[in-house]
């Protein structure tokens, strides 16, 4: 094993990922049952069994969501204080990047979040319908919420073991530096009218929202999540650092910068997570989610501010845009 | 719609004991119609207390059904419970279960908290509540200074204050003396004359021969017998 | 309601403009080419200075001299701003000795078979390695293979104690 797990944050870390799937582990036998023989119209003895049991999985799944909203930016955190330790790694982004995994560890993590806000307002209309007709796609939901984190958990530990503190790791100006002549832009967008789409998508979701077009709305969403993740990177998140060639997404975490990274992200996850499951809630179930859209705007409105405000301060003070990247090209390390 | 307020079949509620079960209810069915005065008598252990609950919503069977005015009781969430016990149920409690800190207007307000209805109304239904039981007189004392007698009524205005239709008596008159369970009498008389759904589980022998009683049903080992 | 059809009618136009300016950026211009299929003749290729990348360093090829283009056995070409980048490309390749390296010369300016040039070993490179084709040999220049072993060991002008050497040489003198 890794000495790396006696790192005090990775330890906690570890820990707390492996006793949420323990609780996950034991309240499976329950959510496998209920699959199989949930009959809500039935007053038998096993049906009322299997009700008293939905209340513990719904305890055990507002626990996991509550412990894995926490662990999230607590991951960040601890790679962020391993890149102190790694040569080579000046943030998170080159921990991240250490393994090939790394990345695909960090999109799981996000997509289990996600799934974790999807259960929740699926489990949130289910409750409140009454006849619990929702309540076998919440227990499939749940099955496969169980899969992924224990694909998780096993990546985790796997990404943390495989850590070499000895080997040198790239920088994020490697990875994400702009290469030469490529664009890393979406759909072969260029900076400006990147940012000029970021605002238009921005008004088309809240208007799509005014409108209640649930469609439109939803592929409104998902294109600002590509958007916004892009601008981020290439636009905001320069002014930001106030240097026109730093996209890194991970070092606005760090105190320099006044940790405003879990800030900007989490509006965007919180917004992007929140709307998306709300209107996968209205379109498949057809429920009313008029709330859950609302505070998804909300989230969303506050990170398009947060965004702006970097720009209007740094413009305000220097009283022009950050210069254009000079871009001088990759050296590969011999 | 059926003519019976609350429907019973086939209840089951059981506890695990030593590696068995000790049933508290077995196969129990019962239907009460709209307007009954229902007593229910036993001694303790017999499942009369249980059998309240459950239909209550403040306890869930192991099995079989109970509706009360076409909802399935036993099958709502707790939230649509809340909602259901609010509207259509009060009960009074053996042991009264009053705030003592709190005064007695506001002890019977309890159960209106949670309603959606303004404060005007709220404090109407209160006093209304408060002269049914015949206890306006002391709606300012603080529940602890209360004999028992007036805490029981207290504890009927409360049951009494989101004018439900069904009224449940677990042992009204068992910390009381003759003369104010004669006087709790009379008031359950005035409650079933008022058209509510009285049902009381009792061992007080005076409760057998009530003449707004339509039965009186001996429960012995968690079944009616008679 | 009145606002539900106004936001209808502008989330409409917008959604039509966000389409629109989208499919326009699509089709423009595409990203610099740094691999090319179906050279089966297996010829050096022209191509775009500016458009082409290094397919190892990432940079833009910005001189066809001292560039290099490496085919394979299925006519797939790379392109190098360097001959030093071809040799750290030809070093992961399995088949090394069936791909055809092709380099534009400093002296000639034409595309030569890279295994026949000659390579100084002090010139001034755009990646600093030091290497510069010709195709007529000059005093102090070595054969291909002599400098892909320099390169792979790392003897080149970016190695300090190397450029010194090197190029004191020419200061004594």
């Amino acid at each position: 094993m890794n000495p790396i797990f006696l790192d005090r944050n990775i330890f906690v870390y570890a820990l707390s990922e492996t006793v949420v799937w323990i609780v996950l582990f034991f309240a499976m036998p329950a959510a496998v049952a209920l699959l199989r023989y949930w009959d809500f119209s039935s007053y038998t003895a096993l049906q009322f069994r299997l009700e008293r049991r939905a209340y513990l999985l719904m305890s055990v799944a507002v626990f996991v969501f509550v412990l894995k909203l926490l662990l999230f930016p607590y991951f960040i955190f601890t790679l962020d204080k391993l890149s102190a330790i790694v040569p080579g790694a000046m943030c998170a982004a080159g921990v991240i990047s250490f393994d090939p995994s790394g990345m695909h560890l960090l999109y799981l993590k996000i997509a289990v979040l996600f799934m974790l806000v999807l259960w929740l307002v699926v489990n949130q209309y289910d409750l409140a319908g009454g006849n619990y007709r929702w309540s076998r796609l919440k227990y499939r939901l749940f099955v496969l919420l169980f899969v992924l984190i224990s694909v998780e958990l096993w990546l985790t530990l796997r990404f943390f073991n495989a850590l070499d503190i000895h080997a040198v790791l790239n920088c994020c100006a490697t990875l994400y530096g702009l290469l030469e002549g490529m664009n890393p832009l979406p759909f072969g967008l260029e900076k400006i009218p990147m940012v000029v789409l970021f605002y238009l998508v921005w008004f088309f979701a809240l208007f799509s929202h005014a409108a209640r077009k649930p469609l439109r709305h939803f592929a409104a969403l998902m294109l600002f999540a590509v958007i916004a993740y892009y601008s981020v990177l290439y636009f905001f998140g320069t002014y930001i650092y106030e240097l026109p060639g730093h996209h890194c997404p991970f070092c606005m975490f760090q105190r320099d910068y006044w940790y405003v990274g879990y800030a900007v992200w989490g509006l965007l996850a919180g917004g992007l997570f929140l709307g998306i499951a709300a209107l996968v809630a209205e379109i498949m179930m057809r429920e009313k989610v008029s709330l859950l859209k609302r505070i998804s705007s909300w989230l969303l409105s506050l990170f398009v501010l947060l965004c702006t405000v970097y720009v209007v301060s740094y413009v305000i003070r220097n009283g022009t845009l950050l210069p254009e990247e000079v871009s001088t090209g990759m050296v590969m390390p011999m | 719609m059926s003519q019976y307020l609350i429907e019973i079949q086939d209840l089951e509620r059981f506890f695990a004991e030593g590696g068995g079960r000790l049933y508290v209810l077995q196969n129990l069915c019962l239907n009460v119609k709209r307007g009954e005065c229902v007593v229910l008598q036993g001694i303790s252990g017999s499942g009369k207390t249980t059998l309240l609950n459950l239909i209550a919503g403040i306890d869930r069977p192991d099995s079989g059904r109970i509706l009360v005015g076409g909802e399935p009781v036993n099958k709502l969430s707790d939230r649509f419970l809340s909602i259901f016990r609010g509207r259509h149920v009060g009960m009074v409690f053996q042991h009264y279960h009053l705030i003592d800190h709190l005064s007695v207007s506001q002890n019977v307000a309890v159960p209106l908290t949670a309603a959606d209805m303004g404060f005007a109304e709220q404090r109407q239904r209160v006093r209304q509540a408060m002269a049914l039981a015949n206890i306006s007189h002391k709606a300012d004392s603080t529940a602890a200074t209360l004999s028992g007698g007036e805490k029981q009524r207290v504890a009927i205005a409360r049951a009494l204050a989101s004018d439900p239709e069904i009224i449940l008596c677990d042992e009204p008159t068992a910390n009381l003396d003759r003369a104010n369970a004669e006087a709790l009498i009379v008031l359950f008389e005035k409650l079933h004359n008022m058209g509510k759904t009285v049902i009381i589980a009792t061992h007080d022998p005076r409760f057998l021969s009530l003449p707004f009683a339509s039965r009186v049903l001996r429960m012995e080992q968690g079944e009616i017998v008679s | 309601m009145r606002y539900q059809r106004i936001a209808n009618i502008f989330s409409l136009f917008l959604g039509v403009l966000i389409v629109g300016i989208l499919l326009y950026f699509m089709f423009q211009k595409h990203d610099p080419v740094s691999v090319v299929q179906g050279n089966y003749d297996r010829k050096p290729l022209a191509f775009v200075l500016t458009q082409t990348n290094d397919v190892v360093c990432k940079m833009l090829i910005r001189s066809y001299d001292n560039s290099a283009q490496a085919v394979d056995t299925e006519g797939e070409t790379h392109f190098f701003n360097d001959p030093g980048c071809m040799v750290l490309w030809l070093r992961e390749q399995p088949n090394r000795a069936q791909i055809r390296l092709w380099i534009h010369t400093l002296d000639t300016h034409r595309w030569i078979d890279a295994r026949r040039a000659w390579y100084g070993i002090k010139e001034k490179t755009v990646m600093g390695y030091g290497f510069g084709a010709r195709e007529k040999r000059k005093r102090g220049s070595i054969g291909f293979e002599e400098m892909y072993r320099r390169m792979l060991r790392g003897e080149t002008l970016l190695d300090p104690k190397v450029r010194k050497s090197l190029l004191e040489d020419d200061y004594v003198r």
